[in-house]
């Protein structure tokens, strides 16, 4: 039972984590229509930020201004793909490949071998809550990836940003007509996806991971099951498609022998099954809009 | 560089590239008329010319530049006391970045140039160039300890392979550690050779040690282990191998803290990098992980490691100090024995490279490795391995814990390959 617990915890905050990746993608493709595949580099490239500025300014600024890098950096590709404009978004999103190969080739040459610690105030302390043994660094995880969600949900619903957000993610040329300034609602969702990414980047290097390494940037194709199954272009879908993957890969990976008939390391398989069922049951994911054809 | 397994696609790719590789070479075979010394590629009447495909760019690129720099530091001692057959011997170092692609097309642009290759870093590109090696004779020290690079003939392995290693380990474990019959001994490994060529071992080593073995598999994406060591920890495993790469294990022992699960730790050689000990997993490491290798650790004191942690600092003085370097120095010691064997068979060629080569029973690389063996293809050049112990008070993180030994365990042993 208790491990049942452990394993529920783990996939719990791993899969606030996720949500938070997920989050970004979705917010970048409602803003853009595009799906932005460089996020994973964007992710340890805020993580990256953070490990080599916290050693002189401290976790806490050197936090601050790794987002502010990605941030930089989200924007950077933003305006990249819009030099592109006049393109289908389907090649704008194979350029963002392209920018994730540079960006982390960059990055991989320069962490090397390197596990790059974030020097964050939680290290490895843990706390025991009804039995079960939680991380600190992931209670403070979770508490950050509440928040910032529960934000980002009211944002949508009560600002003039997000309706026009919604608006243009609904139908960008009426929105257009309408006065919406499509440029402005691109780069907002830019800047908030780059901020997701290098927060969710900064918990996935934290206790019980090691740190950042030059394999960190694949963390976030982890979550593309998550947005798929969750409905590309909801937020609520991210969320929840979010802590299902996670779920998923902690109690696979925790029963594994027990599921050893689905072959050894199934857990990073699971996600994709469970992507593939919610499909065949709803093809436009739990949320998403669902698209209508008239003839 | 020694875990990741090669893609398909990359293999592929680079299998048909070798169709094209292997045309391109025909030895020149030429006798030196005023020394009668027959010679071949790479040879001149003044220079010996050896290559080095390594990583200076890519995920391995910092070991890749020590180990190069414990190459060169052996060939300039070498060439110091005047070469070797009255030769100079010049290194050709290139950069593949972990690149199996590009380090086929910078194989066939060496190979003709170079007599063979004290360095070849990366399994997927040991496994990729392997027929190729075979089939141009360019004898090559691979960087890597994979059980199946003991069948190619012209490969060099600088000591006992992962699965002879896992042996020694998990009977360390029984016998300094408590391990008895009818424990559970956990194993957490890669995908691909590296990890099975462990799991061959630790089956081998807990059938005949009557423990019980529970295997878990993971990928060198996955950083957070907590689930599988929940699951070792409920299944009352009472010690776990690690087959992984250094962030893996750092979860494992920080997560392992963290539960309250104190049990001994045993990592392979890629296991463990210095740099872990900079990690909040640090003091969980100084207390349960030992790591166990073929190469001696930067801190040992027998003859052959302080020649290298004297000679490093004067030629590289910003190198931080890992094993690593001790292995690119026996590489290349191990190389020039070949050499003086072959200059003094009178055959520089390859084909008289390999066979002495294989006229070599008993290396001394003066404690930088035990003592290596290479007179057969597919066995073991040694079936010796060291036990370290985690210690952030030495340079190199690692401290010798005793002269390498042959575990009882391991005697019936063979490599399944």
């Amino acid at each position: 039972m208790t491990r049942l617990l452990e394993l529920l915890a783990v996939g719990l905050s791993l899969g606030m984590l996720y949500a938070l990746i997920a989050m970004g993608f979705v917010i970048i493709y409602k803003g853009t229509r595009v799906v932005n595949f460089a996020q994973g580099s964007l992710l340890a490239l805020g993580a990256y930020a953070v490990a080599r500025i916290a050693p002189s300014a401290g976790f806490w600024a050197a936090a601050a201004a790794g987002i502010v890098i990605t941030v930089a950096g989200a924007l950077l590709i933003r305006f990249l793909l819009a030099r592109a404009r006049g393109h289908d978004h389907m090649a704008l999103a194979i350029a963002t490949i392209g920018v994730d190969v540079v960006l982390t080739t960059e990055l991989t040459r320069r962490i090397g071998p390197d596990v790059l610690s974030m020097l964050d105030p939680w290290g490895a302390a843990t706390v025991r809550l009804g039995g079960v043994t939680v991380p600190q660094a992931r209670i403070a995880a979770m508490a950050v990836a509440v928040v910032v969600l529960g934000l980002l949900l009211a944002l949508f619903r009560y600002t003039g940003w997000g309706v026009a957000m919604r608006a243009a993610s609904a139908d960008a040329e009426a929105a257009s007509l309408m006065g919406i300034r499509l440029g402005r609602v691109a780069t907002v969702s830019w800047m908030i996806g780059g901020a997701l990414a290098a927060g969710a980047g900064v918990f996935m290097s934290t206790f019980p991971s090691a740190g950042l390494d030059s394999h960190s940037s694949t963390i976030a194709l982890a979550a593309i099951p998550a947005i798929i199954l969750g409905g590309l272009d909801s937020t609520h879908g991210a969320i929840v498609g979010g802590v299902t993957v996670g779920m998923a890969k902690a109690l696979t990976a925790g029963y594994g022998s027990e599921l050893g008939f689905l072959g050894a390391g199934f857990g990073d398989v699971m996600p994709y099954v469970l992507m593939v069922a919610v499909l065949m049951w709803r093809p436009s994911g739990l949320f998403g809009t669902r698209e209508f054809i008239r003839v | 560089m020694f875990v990741t397994s090669a893609t398909r696609l990359g293999t592929a790719v680079a299998a048909l590239s070798l169709v094209a590789v292997g045309c391109s070479s025909k030895a020149t075979e030429t006798a030196d008329s005023s020394s009668g010394i027959k010679t071949g590629p790479g040879v001149s009447a003044d220079t010996i010319t050896l290559g080095a495909l390594t990583d200076l760019s890519g995920v391995f690129g910092a070991q890749g530049k020590i180990i190069v720099q414990g190459n060169q530091l052996y060939l300039d001692k070498i060439n110091a006391a005047g070469g070797i057959c009255d030769r100079k011997v010049e290194l050709v170092v290139k950069d593949h970045g972990t690149d199996v692609q590009k380090a086929v097309s910078l194989y066939a642009e060496t190979e003709p140039e170079v007599l063979g290759y004290v360095q070849m870093l990366g399994s997927p590109i040991t496994s990729a160039l392997d027929t190729d090696i075979t089939d141009a004779r360019t004898l090559t020290v691979a960087t890597a300890w994979s059980s199946t690079l003991l069948k190619n003939p012209e490969m060099i392995v600088m000591g006992n392979t992962y699965d002879v290693e896992t042996v020694n380990g998990v009977d360390h474990l029984a016998k300094e550690e408590g391990l008895k019959s009818g424990d559970v001994l956990g194993h957490i490994y890669f995908e691909g050779d590296y990890g099975n060529s462990a799991l061959q071992g630790s089956t081998y080593a807990a059938g005949k040690l009557g423990l019980k073995l529970e295997g878990i598999q993971v990928k060198a994406t996955d950083t957070d282990l907590t689930a599988q060591v929940t699951t070792l920890k409920s299944r009352g495993a009472k010690a776990v191998v690690l087959s992984v790469g250094p962030r893996q294990t750092a979860s494992v022992a920080g997560v392992a803290a963290s539960l309250g699960y104190d049990v001994p730790l045993l990592a392979n050689t890629p296991a463990f990098d210095p740099s872990l000990l900079s990690t909040s997993a640090k003091s969980a490491l100084e207390k349960n992980l030992s790591v166990m290798t073929s190469i001696a650790p930067f801190s040992s004191t027998e003859k052959g490691p302080r020649e290298v942690a004297a000679a490093l600092p004067e030629k590289f003085p910003d190198t931080q100090p890992n094993s690593f370097v001790n292995l690119g120095y026996a590489s290349a010691l191990v190389y020039a024995e070949v050499l003086e064997k072959a200059c003094a068979n009178g055959d520089l060629t390859r084909e008289g490279v390999n066979a002495a080569f294989r006229q070599l029973k008993n290396v001394d690389t003066g404690g930088l490795t035990s003592a290596l063996d290479f007179s057969a293809t597919g066995r073991q050049p040694s079936r010796q391995t060291y036990v370290t112990k985690v210690d952030s008070s030495v340079p190199g993180g690692l401290a010798l814990q005793g002269p390498a030994t042959e575990s009882e365990t391991a005697e019936g042993y063979t490599s399944a390959g």
